[in-house]
């Protein structure tokens, strides 16, 4: 038992060292420290919150991390189908407003047990309703936001045909 | 440059001397004007980012520190961290009257009546800071600002990458400036020999490039390996982003729309061109090595930032304005080739051997 310890130590003693000395020479450890506290601690600290990898100030950058054969995004209107510009509004972009939709998208989705891609244009309603009523509630211009009676919410899938077209189907997906 | 490459030990090879060019160790030493013109550039980025109140007053989807836990506490069952670590209120940072109003009036015989905010506060921290004045302490209003805005407009239910980059530098300045202070209080040498406000700069160039290594490396982990594979349909991006332009401010994107179809039409042209981002941020810490790498791989990023603006509508402002002043350093390229005209142009003067030549520091 003994010279099985004696073996061990004398083949991970030395690796051991190898280890610290390297770290010692490593250059640029604050960088290293930086990549593996956004690349891997912070993403595994936050793995059960809803957007992993994400806490300011620091994030592992999803974006366009994976490229799907879908994408999607959502626009708002009055009640009368006419566009309403988002900034002027809401105080908010459009890539704002997609990703709260996204979250109460997904929680939806989730709720339902569900694959998100696979919701339906009505069982996706809550989500877009919940993203119009935030908005109306917590956007930066109350006084433009009364001067509608009221707002649809519209998502506008991206997806290839058959023939390697984009294509773009819309469905309303909230009113509030 | 010239004369160190004619120095070298003749038997070092064509390719031993190209390498050590390119991929030596070189510490930035810069000298007293550029980091000055470097931290007057960092905080001339800071200021639009802090300077006014927050466009959000409410916290509806608390994130990060705004979360009860910290968004940690999922990791231990939501108990002992959401207790110890409540969620905390950012939407100070939206208050007009907190951060515009007038703190105190500031009535000095002779001058003017001088109305003071918490933005006067801000503007001096970072005025403080470009002086080199302590910047232990004066650079940290910025920082807290800067994450509070951060934080709450993170806790809107988008999350935003826009100033992820310059809190980051932020912190990293702050951290080199209490690492610098306690190497000198325990009489620990800097790294590398650095002087104090290099190593700030150096430290915010080794977060900056931290920043696109994480996210090189998130592509690889995210995408299953597959992200070269995949990036035809970077097409669909295009027409979302597109679109998605317009509805901001109902104002047609002038973007490169037409890529769109072309990438999924061309795959391979779509792999060539996207995938060359990939290794350019997987290997961003060539940029650290020496100043001829920071030149290269700043106007390599701009170059990729300036591409996906022009394509995809995205701004990466930020990132540009922090890559040209702590990579790219103009002043200092300008000075050296300014350097090189005078000794090569100029009147022959006998060299005291006292100067050396602006090519010996890049």
């Amino acid at each position: 038992m003994k010279g099985w310890k004696r073996r061990m130590a004398r083949v991970f003693l030395p690796m051991i060292k190898k280890v610290h000395q390297w770290i010692l020479w490593l250059p640029h450890k604050v960088h290293w420290f930086f990549v593996l506290l956004t690349a891997l601690l912070i993403p595994w600290l936050t793995r059960d919150a809803a957007k992993p990898g994400e806490w300011y100030p620091f994030s592992n950058f999803p974006m366009y991390s994976s490229f799907e054969k879908q994408a999607y995004y959502v626009y708002v209107t009055d009640l009368e189908d006419r566009p309403v510009a988002l900034y002027p509004t809401f105080g908010n972009w459009t890539s704002g407003v997609k990703k709260i939709f996204d979250n109460y998208f997904k929680a939806e989705a989730k709720a339902l047990k569900k694959p998100s891609k696979k919701l339906t244009a009505e069982e996706t309603r809550p989500a877009g309703d919940a993203t119009l009523k935030q908005l109306k509630e917590t956007g930066r211009y109350p006084e433009e936001v009364k001067k509608y009676a009221g707002f649809r919410l519209y998502k506008v899938d991206i997806t290839l045909d058959d023939h390697g077209k984009i294509v773009k189907e819309t469905s309303l997906v909230g009113q509030n | 440059m010239e004369a160190r490459l004619n120095t070298a030990p003749a038997s070092t090879s064509f390719w031993q001397r190209l390498r050590r060019y390119w991929f030596g160790y070189e510490p930035m030493r810069h000298h007293w004007w550029e980091t000055f013109l470097m931290r007057v550039g960092v905080a001339l980025i800071v200021w639009p980012t802090i300077g006014g109140t927050s466009r959000f007053t409410s916290q509806p989807v608390p994130h990060g520190m705004a979360a009860p836990g910290w968004n940690f506490a999922a990791a231990d069952g939501g108990s002992f961290l959401t207790r110890m670590l409540p969620g905390m209120d950012f939407t100070w940072i939206g208050s007009e009257k907190l951060i515009k109003g007038t703190l105190f009036t500031l009535d000095l015989p002779g001058l003017p009546a001088w109305d003071v905010t918490m933005l006067t506060f801000w503007a001096l921290s970072l005025v403080l800071y470009a002086l080199g004045v302590f910047p232990v302490i004066t650079i940290v209003p910025a920082l807290v600002a800067s994450v509070a805005h951060g934080v709450l407009g993170n806790s809107q239910g988008a999350i935003g990458h826009t100033t992820q980059i310059v809190s980051v530098t932020l912190l990293a300045i702050w951290l080199a400036a209490v690492w610098g202070h306690l190497c000198q209080a325990f009489g620990w040498r800097r790294p590398h020999g650095l002087r104090q406000d290099q190593m700030e700069l150096d430290w915010a160039r080794q977060s900056v490039m931290a920043t696109y290594v994480a996210s090189a490396l998130t592509k690889v982990y995210e995408s299953g390996g597959n992200w070269m594979a995949d990036t035809p349909y970077f097409g669909l991006q295009i027409a979302k982003s597109t679109d998605m332009a317009y509805y901001t401010h109902l104002v047609p994107a002038d973007n490169a729309v037409w890529l769109a179809q072309y990438f999924v039409d061309h795959p391979l042209v779509a792999q060539i061109a996207l995938g060359a981002g990939l290794p350019l941020e997987l290997f961003a810490f060539f940029a650290l090595l020496n100043r001829r790498m920071a030149l290269l791989y700043g106007l390599a990023l701009i170059t990729f930032h300036q591409t996906v603006t022009e394509v995809m509508n995205l701004g990466f402002l930020y990132h540009k304005q922090l890559l040209l002043v702590l990579f790219v350093n103009p002043v200092f390229w300008v000075w050296v080739a300014g350097d090189w005209g005078r000794r090569r142009f100029g009147p022959r003067t006998v060299d005291s051997g006292k100067s050396l030549p602006a090519a010996e520091s890049c």
